[in-house]
């Protein structure tokens, strides 16, 4: 109880910080993408090709069996030894002075800048070149975030003058496992959602995430925080499990090593059931944020919900259109925190129904640690079809923020009122989008296909437990390309403004 | 070629060809046309007019907005900006040369951003 109540505690300042900031007036301002709905011919198309494949590839690897065998091996040798070849060593450590720069360029720019997102060097480099640029650059490069991440190089920096300061002073309870995580990454999750965050509340996020990050790893040791609290920690190490390199740091060491494609997926199986939950949340979070803002979504709750507490609302003596919009808000904050574990429930019912058709004497918490990794290609790709447009139209515009990263005025480099978007075409938006769950669902079919083959010791078992997992990724990737094809509803709850 | 590797490569094109085959599906060119649309704004809020506006990519476009209170509207995407007086009208004339979603937002003293209208650009 001691334990929750200073979980609780730590995190008091971030949840202040949410319930009692007022609303901004950006309504829909910053990170709209300029993409359409694609057309339900093509989502048709993408969802059918998702079940064709799925089926000639289960019917191919019940012939074939291609799984890779033996541990993760080095590909090359023994790697590179980064921190002892000297011109990487310095690179590395001109990487996390930069690291550490950029997140002290995004408080106090937040802090003491322009307000207008679009002026503000804090919204473009967090939400897009961090958020975006780097999550996808990590898919492809590895956990560089595990050597470079700003919260643990300042630790580090600390521990350089008082060797103890992040030692720990309480063990970690393994119960918790990712729950800080978790709860962390949602909070996140609900600012870029529904905070409207304009470059202050950004840049005050951020410094109370610091205190939390520091105050935990002060609490629990550095190394137990940053593996299962700092939430950008746990979700790039996830999404790096895409790329073929790891890197390895191991007694004054740092080896760059080259992996089999996607071993780190297929040999790989989640420690704790929260885990498993994270990768849910990356997933429902990413299905939550596109389904939203669309029609019929939003007439869930206007024409279904809010229609049926009409009544009850007058029966307290108040006008239900006067709080409507609260109440509406308040549907979707409550659909919002609901849907990771609507998304785990589905999960491990699949996972039981796998356990079921294979006899399988492993329990359904088991065999949903194995397979959870599997799910890790559909979860990137998701987040990849539904932002990277974003990535294009505002991330370039950073050229534009560093001339004038307070937006002051000033031009530093001369670039400061040029417009660096790139605006795709609205058909290569929505090819690359079905390319890209198409791709990763063939990936995620076969990466359970191969983790398959580890646990069951027949083929014919492995094959059979392939159907139930087959079934549920058939089912998101239709909803993913579904939801991609779905109207939007237009311009919300508008906020009054002063006139200009 | 021994059979496994024949079946591989055959599982390889298969899969190119399905991915490839979502090309089929490229947007079939509409003739450009004119399009007009009016908005009346009230209160900064879309009084009539129509929230969605559709049109083809290459159209030429006329928005006439009427507004109660005087705003400085702006559509972003095309990086276009005007300005409406108060109890007055004006109208915006563009191509819409580039296909995708873009927001009309009136702009405040505050630099808030208030959504009015969107107009949905169709691909050729």
């Amino acid at each position: 109880m001691i334990m929750i109540a200073r979980n609780i505690r730590e995190k008091l300042p971030l949840i202040l910080v949410v319930l009692l900031w007022p609303g901004s007036a950006f309504a829909h301002a910053w990170g709209n993408t300029y993409s359409l709905p694609i057309p339900f011919e093509l989502y048709a198309y993408g969802a059918a090709a998702a079940l064709i494949i799925s089926f000639v590839l289960v019917g191919y690897f019940a012939k074939a069996g291609v799984a890779p065998s033996g541990d993760v091996r080095l590909l090359y040798g023994d790697g590179i030894d980064v921190a002892s070849a000297a011109g990487l060593s310095k690179t590395l450590t001109a990487l996390q002075i930069v690291s550490v720069l950029g997140l002290t360029l995004t408080i106090v720019t937040g802090l003491f800048g322009n307000p207008n997102p679009f002026s503000n060097f804090s919204i473009t480099f967090f939400w897009v070149i961090f958020v975006l640029g780097f999550t996808y650059f990590t898919a492809v490069a590895g956990n560089l975030y595990a050597l470079i991440n700003p919260w643990m190089v300042i630790c580090e920096w600390v521990e350089g003058i008082w060797s103890q300061a992040f030692s720990g002073r309480k063990a970690y309870p393994k119960w918790a496992g990712y729950w800080p995580a978790i709860l962390l990454y949602g909070a996140f999750l609900w600012i870029e959602l529904f905070g409207h965050a304009g470059p202050r509340f950004v840049a005050i996020a951020l410094v109370a995430y610091t205190v939390i990050t520091f105050s935990s790893a002060v609490v629990y040791g550095k190394r137990a925080w940053f593996r299962y609290g700092e939430f950008f920690a746990v979700f790039l190490r996830l999404i790096s499990k895409m790329a073929p390199f790891e890197y390895v740091a191991a007694s004054g060491r740092i080896e760059l090593r080259l992996r089999r494609p996607f071993q780190a997926l297929t040999h790989a199986t989640a420690d704790h059931p929260t885990l498993a939950l994270f990768i849910l949340f990356m997933l429902s979070s990413t299905a939550f944020d596109g389904a939203h803002e669309t029609l019929p979504w939003v007439n869930i709750f206007w024409r279904q919900f809010f229609p049926r507490m009409e009544p009850l609302i007058s029966s307290f003596g108040l006008k239900p259109y006067d709080i409507s919009s609260n109440l509406y808000y308040g549907w979707q904050w409550i659909m919002f925190a609901l849907s990771p574990f609507v998304y785990y429930a589905a999960y491990l019912f699949f996972i039981w129904l796998t356990k079921i058709v294979t006899r399988s004497r492993l329990t359904v918490r088991q065999l949903s640690l194995h397979f959870a990794f599997s799910l890790i290609p559909i979860a990137v790709v998701y987040h990849v079809s539904h932002y990277f447009a974003l990535l294009l139209t505002e991330g370039p515009n950073i050229f534009a923020r560093a001339s004038d990263p307070f937006g002051y005025g000033w031009d530093l480099f001369g670039t400061a009122t040029k417009d660096f978007s790139i605006v795709p075409p609205a058909g290569v938006v929505w090819h690359t989008q079905v390319w890209f769950i198409l791709a990763g669902h063939i990936l995620s079919v076969y990466v359970a296909h191969a983790q398959a083959l580890q646990v069951f010791p027949s083929r014919a078992q492995a094959v059979r437990s392939q159907l139930p997992m087959l079934f549920l990724m058939v089912i998101l990737t239709s909803l993913g390309l579904w939801i991609l094809s779905l109207p939007i509803a237009a311009g919300q709850v508008n906020s009054s403004i002063t006139p200009g | 070629m021994s059979r496994p590797v024949v079946i591989r490569v055959a599982l390889v094109a298969l899969l190119f060809a399905v991915l490839a085959g979502a090309l089929y599906f490229t947007p079939k060119p509409a003739p450009a046309t004119e399009k007009s649309f009016t908005l009346v704004l009230k209160d900064n809020a879309l009084a009539s007019g129509s929230s969605v506006m559709t049109v083809n990519q290459g159209d030429t476009v006329a928005l006439h907005v009427q507004s109660d209170r005087g705003l400085h509207l702006e559509l972003h995407g095309y990086e276009k900006e005007f300005d409406v007086g108060s109890d007055g009208e004006a109208t915006l004339n563009f191509v819409a040369d580039k296909s995708g979603r873009f927001f009309l937002h009136a702009h405040g003293a505050n630099d808030e951003h208030i959504e009015i209208a969107t107009i949905e650009v169709q691909p050729r």
